[in-house]
């Protein structure tokens, strides 16, 4: 590409060695990748829906690929933002030897300072958005505190221990309560007591591997 | 011959009813067949020591031989696995002295193992069996007088299917015989084999495409009460009450590669199936060894 970033537009020759080169070729490649991630989600999303109407791509996969896109957007950010001064202050120009009358279109393209009148719509559009209410990061996250403070104030109204409700440890209290208890303790220590009749007094069996000894070779050591 | 890949566990005696209803449901057999067994342990009498010489065969072994037969008297019909067998219960379990009895056929099964087949990571124990059964008849020996005397019931033993024998000839040979020493016993002897031990065996056995599952307890004589007529007491010989479980697959050759692998994989699925139920193990081969050590 014969396009040449001059940070000072008065030099007829051009000092080249104060613009940030290496910055400047990166955020090209962080749009093409960005560019790419979008397709990519997109193919994603659209082949899935063609083969199988009713299924959409994996949760995860989705949020891999924003997040892959993300970063990326963060990155070309940050550098627009390091470079700002540089890139206002830039005058573009196609060099001598552009075959001008070729590439009449891309160079049109290329030279274009404001965005395309659609663009500046979507623009205007998420300005919009942000300025209303319902879309407001700041009262989103008010609501989530707020939230949070009230899940932690009603807990503190309650306290566990064990597993018994109030009514339950209530009724335990009474006469009829205590009575089942001490059944079910009762019932507990037959079936222990059976327990240990059947075990010969809560013997351990036999390994396997001891019974198959004495099934081999008539031994149990 | 058979290739048995086997898994082995136990249970505890009240998991019984759940765990074979579990196994009916996966089986869908409702009533799994019963397992009757007698079995006898014997060992070489006689040590042989060869010499060990280069160029020769020398891995010559000695192994422990199993006889099995079915136990199928008054006792093993009564007896309920489902219940628990306790040491100190009146109604103690008494089967007929094998070797006194009056049945003339049975059918004993000679069982000779290999050490099973060593290995890391594996999903199962694979051991080689050699069985061969024979029809045994049961028939007693005789002293040499009685012999001479009754050559004529002798014919018509050995023309069994004949049947044409007198009461009194029948009587006779019993009453002659009843003390003498059984043939079986006297046939594993001039074997040169020596009786060590011997249990009975009672369970049920399921089976789940190919695999056999049985679970069963192992019975042994009970010395130390002694019962005065011609029967044999029983005790267990796991006081615990706990069931073995064995779950296996016999491969008819122990060269089928294919089989034997699709075997393993097959019990190994069968354990994960039931790991919640069952903890179906590997058993430890050197507990399974049947070789006698003279070296």
């Amino acid at each position: 590409m014969n396009i040449n970033n001059n940070a000072n537009s008065g030099l007829s020759k051009a000092d080249t060695s104060q613009i940030p080169v290496d910055y400047l070729e990166e955020i090209r490649n962080r749009l093409n990748q960005v560019h790419l991630s979008l397709r990519r989600l997109a193919d994603q999303i659209s082949h899935n829906r063609q083969i199988n109407k009713s299924k959409i791509p994996n949760y995860s996969h989705i949020q891999n690929q924003l997040q892959v896109l993300l970063t990326q957007l963060h990155s070309i950010s940050n550098n627009l933002d390091n470079n700002g001064n540089i890139l206002k202050n830039s005058n573009v120009y196609p060099l001598p030897n552009f075959p001008t009358t070729q590439q009449e279109g891309l160079l049109t393209t290329l030279l274009r300072k404001k965005p395309l009148p659609e663009v500046e719509q979507w623009i205007q559009e998420a300005i919009d958005l942000g300025k209303s209410d319902c879309y407001s990061i700041e009262k989103e996250d008010e609501l989530t505190r707020w939230i949070m403070a009230k899940v932690e104030e009603l807990r503190e109204e309650f306290q566990f221990y064990g597993f018994e409700s109030i009514e339950e440890l209530n009724y335990l209290e009474t006469e009829e309560g205590q009575k089942e208890q001490e059944e079910k303790k009762t019932e507990e220590q037959k079936v222990k007591q059976e327990e240990l009749r059947i075990t010969d007094g809560g013997k351990q069996g036999l390994h396997p591997n001891t019974v198959l000894k004495f099934m081999y070779r008539g031994i149990l050591t | 011959m058979v290739h048995q890949l086997l898994l082995v566990s136990k249970i505890p005696h009240k998991n019984y009813i759940q765990t074979v209803s579990t196994l009916q449901a996966l089986t869908g057999i409702t009533s799994p067949q019963t397992i009757s067994t007698y079995t006898l342990v014997t060992k070489p009498h006689n040590e042989f020591r060869p010499k060990a010489e280069a160029g020769k065969v020398n891995q010559i072994e000695q192994y422990y031989m199993k006889c099995i037969t079915t136990w199928s008297d008054a006792a093993s019909a009564n007896l309920d696995i489902s219940q628990p067998i306790l040491k100190h219960d009146n109604d103690s379990i008494l089967v007929d002295r094998l070797f006194m009895g009056d049945d003339n056929d049975r059918h004993w099964t000679l069982q000779i193992s290999d050490i099973p087949v060593a290995g890391k990571n594996q999903t199962c124990s694979a051991q080689t069996i050699y069985e061969s059964t024979l029809v045994h008849h049961h028939t007693k020996v005789k002293d040499q007088e009685k012999i001479a005397d009754e050559k004529d019931s002798t014919k018509v033993e050995d023309a069994e299917d004949v049947m044409e024998v007198d009461d009194k000839s029948f009587i006779e040979k019993n009453s002659s015989s009843s003390k003498k020493k059984d043939s079986f016993l006297q046939f594993l002897e001039d074997l040169g084999y020596d009786v060590i031990n011997q249990y009975w065996l009672s369970g049920i056995r399921f089976f789940h495409n190919d695999i056999i599952i049985e679970i069963f307890k192992i019975l042994i004589r009970d010395d130390e009460t002694s019962v005065s007529n011609d029967k044999i007491k029983l005790k267990l010989l796991d006081d615990s009450n706990e069931f073995q479980v064995r779950a296996y697959i016999n491969v008819p050759k122990s060269t089928d590669v294919e089989l034997i692998n699709q075997g393993a994989k097959d019990l190994s699925k069968f354990q994960d199936f039931l790991k919640n139920l069952i903890q179906l193990e590997i058993p430890d081969r050197m507990y399974m060894d049947s070789r006698v050590m003279s070296r």
